[in-house]
């Protein structure tokens, strides 16, 4: 006989409730690109709404990784910065409370979004030269509750420079948050980011890049509706960078080094996603994890040659299950497609021009990534699954199934079905609760 | 529900058997040659005052025989400590010394690959209680081979090598002071050829002291350590200097959470200057480094079942320069570690490694600043160790 109890969409297994992972997001079918989640708790809503401090105080949190050299195509040393989950950062802190607050540290929590703007510059890549991506970030965190309300304030830093090559690059931001009843809202705000270099050596001693951030901010809630919980989220980053080398223009991004444009650019981008999720308790074990969102991105490029808009949107699906299989194993798993999907990119042709010869207007990796026109996003349908190791109120959280069949491991997008012992769990964390 | 147990302690420790490993150090955040605050049979490298606290206990780090040590080869050692009538004395066999540890970045310099250094290492150690525990260490190596070859890719270069070190360490705990001494009093290597004289090199360890202490107060241990050295390498005719001068000071907390679990936050800073390797009349300037950093680390053990013990960490420099000479000042980039180990528990016997090491993505292990975020099972523990207590 079934048996659905449909409860608070903050479900709590009753074993350990240690949740607490990156690993355990992605198993879920949620992506890294925000923070945390928007309809369940996790540990990680911390860095999205800082009012979950109360939620996941006491305790101490650790992300297996390296330390973050970045040199591309050094296998030894990954270029973690981008914290994928081949090759993810290295970071951990503490939450301890007192009387009715709650205060704690965390560092290496380098921030992905600070990352993918600045990737588009060879701040992130230059080859054998220091990088100039957020490094060394110390995360502050103060919360407490005051009524009914809980709250929370997040600030970040991040400083480092290298007179090798006159790198210098620093961030900063200010994230508060509340949690009251069956609202919750976040407004979280770029205070500062900057970074240069110059005499990129792979370039040349004149070759210099230099970021430097306008207005950033994230906004969003929920509110549980009891049947659903309702969510919203509204990202805006805004920049200029400007690159002045000739004419070597690489491909960007995670595999590429180079900058995106030789020039002045200036980057507007807007992501909204409105949606609902819910999670429902199938027994005293299982929980199932549902969640239909509609997620637009907009992304203006102005240069000297011309303009680029690059939008797209996307209904992803997701189906999610958590399972408190024994005393000291949770496993799960999720399915996530889209529904529907569109890419639209318009390009100036004075912007595309030169693409397929040496000396292209605008980097020929943006334009793959990317390309000109209109097209549904093709092989959507995502499959992850997760563990995690109870000792108590000690766990040990990650990713299975990504390894490939020759033992490599592989992405959360590009598994090969394997339950591999060699490689047990990827993208593992540590947590405790005292 | 938050249960916080908070006991006036002094070291950490769990009610297990011996903690005792290069790995479980590793783990933490600490050195693998002793922590001021965290109990570890490690620590008598540290302060020769704690083989008290080791006594009939045994153990063996795997690796293989050499003159360094790293995370993905690391060297083999083992020892023995006894207690009776008082008295805790041992010897532990095959430690990268301080001499090997120092001389091995002089390859370059010597025109040579490599300096000639001592193996097979000796530490006797002796200790008591007087009232106040006391202890001492005498670590002894020498060496020599007729057919050293010290360019691995021009076998025709063979040389003599000889080559010695022996180093003094003491220590006392009185209370809740720990205190140590240590002197180098012997450090030398040569390898001359008679057959060809530009390749002959001689590294002379003129001085190395190293002074450090502790203080416990309460959950607090506040601790600080200096340590000085010289050495002198001749190589080709001319003469070169290196110099270093460390130093430390920090407070570290440490709280015991339940029964079962230790964490603790530590904080310091560090100055490292190091001035070398200057070509006396030569065309090589002594190239000046200063590295100032302010280290956080935040720790964890936990007594996970009867059989388990599982342990991380995470450290980063709040705050770092480094001004070098030649280049300029930098920060010092991607400090962020986490490190992670276990110990299997069989009774008194005790099976250490560092978890997350077992894999770069491809099978091979790594060291514990480039790993992949990997639990492996085929590479379960690396650095792995034997401790038993008898």
């Amino acid at each position: 006989m079934k048996k659905i109890i449909a409860i608070s969409t903050l479900a709590i297994l009753a074993s350990a409730n240690v949740h607490a992972s990156k690993a355990r997001l992605l198993a879920l079918g949620e992506n890294l690109e925000t923070a945390g989640s928007l309809y369940f708790s996790d540990n990680r809503n911390i860095f999205l709404n800082a009012a979950y401090v109360n939620e996941y105080k006491d305790g101490i949190y650790l992300e297996w990784g390296s330390e973050g050299q970045t040199d591309i195509g050094n296998t030894a040393r990954p270029n973690n910065k981008a914290d994928t989950d081949t090759a993810p950062q290295a970071e951990g802190g503490f939450l301890k409370s007192h009387n009715n607050y709650v205060y704690g540290l965390h560092i290496g929590g380098e921030s992905y979004i600070t990352h993918e703007a600045r990737q588009y510059l060879r701040l992130a890549y230059a080859e054998g030269t220091p990088k100039a991506h957020q490094d060394n970030q110390i995360d502050g965190f103060f919360g407490g509750e005051t009524g009914d309300v809980k709250w929370g304030a997040n600030v970040t830093y991040s400083n480092t420079k290298d007179d090798t090559n006159n790198m210098s690059q620093r961030s900063a931001s200010l994230r508060l948050g509340a949690i009251t009843g069956k609202f919750e809202g976040f407004a979280n705000i770029a205070l500062m980011n900057q970074a240069k270099m110059d005499n990129i050596t792979a370039t040349g001693p004149t070759a210099k890049d230099d970021f430097e951030g306008k207005l950033g901010f994230e906004l969003g809630g929920s509110y549980d509706l009891n049947a659903v919980k309702v969510f919203a989220y509204w990202r805006h980053a805004g920049w200029d960078q400007e690159s002045n080398t000739a004419p070597v223009i690489l491909t960007p991004g995670p595999t590429g080094t180079g900058s995106v444009y030789n020039g002045k650019a200036e980057f507007n981008t807007n992501r909204i996603r409105v949606g609902a999720g819910k999670v429902t308790a199938l027994n005293d074990k299982a929980n199932l994890f549902t969640k239909l969102e509609y997620v637009m991105t907009k992304r203006g490029v102005e240069t000297d040659d011309g303009d680029a808009d690059i939008d797209d949107y996307y209904v992803p699906l997701t189906v999610g299950l958590e399972y408190d299989a024994l005393s000291w194993l949770t496993v799960r798993g999720s399915v996530t497609q889209y529904l529907l999907s569109q890419a639209d990119n318009d390009y100036d042709n004075s912007l595309l021009a030169g693409q397929g010869t040496a000396n292209p207007v605008l980097s020929p990796g943006v334009v793959a990534n990317y390309r000109p026109g209109k097209r549904s996003f093709a092989t959507t349908t995502n499959v992850n699954a997760g563990l995690t190791l109870k000792f108590g109120e000690f766990a040990i959280d990650g990713l299975v199934g990504t390894t490939a069949g020759n033992g490599d491991v592989v992405n959360s997008t590009s598994e090969s079905g394997v339950l591999s012992l060699d490689n047990l769990a990827t993208r593992v964390a540590m947590s405790y609760r005292f | 529900m938050k249960k916080q147990l908070t006991v006036a302690l002094g070291l950490a420790v769990l009610a297990t058997p011996a903690l005792a490993s290069k790995a479980r150090l590793q783990a933490l955040g600490e050195s693998t040659n002793g922590s001021f605050f965290i109990q570890d049979n490690r620590n008598i490298f540290l302060n020769a005052a704690e083989v008290n606290k080791h006594g009939d206990l045994v153990t063996f780090e795997f690796g293989s025989s050499q003159t360094t040590d790293s995370d993905t080869s690391p060297n083999a050692e083992g020892g023995i400590l006894f207690n009776r009538n008082n008295l805790v004395y041992g010897v532990h066999l095959g430690r990268v010394t301080s001499f090997d540890a120092t001389t091995e970045q002089f390859g370059g310099i010597t025109g040579a690959e490599s300096v000639y250094r001592p193996t097979n290492a000796i530490d006797l150690f002796i200790g008591g209680d007087a009232g106040f525990k006391w202890g001492a260490n005498l670590t002894y190596a020498k060496s020599q081979d007729d057919t050293f070859t010290p360019d691995a890719g021009t076998a025709a270069n063979t040389v003599e090598g000889e080559s010695q070190t022996l180093d003094l360490n003491l220590g006392v705990e009185m209370g809740n002071i720990s205190a140590y001494v240590k002197a180098g009093i012997l450090g030398n290597s040569e390898h001359k050829s008679p057959e060809a004289a530009a390749i002959a090199a001689e590294v002379d360890r003129k001085s190395e002291y190293e002074v450090g202490a502790s203080y416990k107060l309460s959950d607090y241990t506040i601790f600080g350590q200096a340590n000085m050295s010289e050495y002198d390498v001749e190589a080709g005719g001319a003469d070169a200097n290196f110099e270093s001068t460390f130093y430390t000071i920090g407070a570290a907390r440490t709280e015991r959470l339940s029964d079962r679990t230790m964490a603790f936050v530590k904080l310091s800073y560090t100055h490292l200057k190091t001035e070398g390797i200057g070509v006396d009349g030569g065309s090589v300037d002594k190239n000046e480094v200063k590295t100032t950093a302010v280290p956080l680390s935040i720790g964890l053990e936990h007594d996970a079942t009867s059989w388990l013990i599982v342990r991380g960490s995470v450290s980063q420099n709040l705050w770092s320069n480094q001004d070098d000479d030649a280049t300029g000042e930098r920060t010092i980039a991607s400090s962020t570690n986490v490190n992670a180990g276990a110990s299997l528990k069989f009774g008194d016997l005790v099976i250490d490694g560092v978890v997350g090491t077992g894999t770069d993505g491809a099978g091979n292990i790594t060291d514990t600043q480039s790993e992949r975020g990997v639990l492996s099972l085929s590479n379960l523990m690396t650095r792995a160790s034997v401790t038993y207590n008898f």
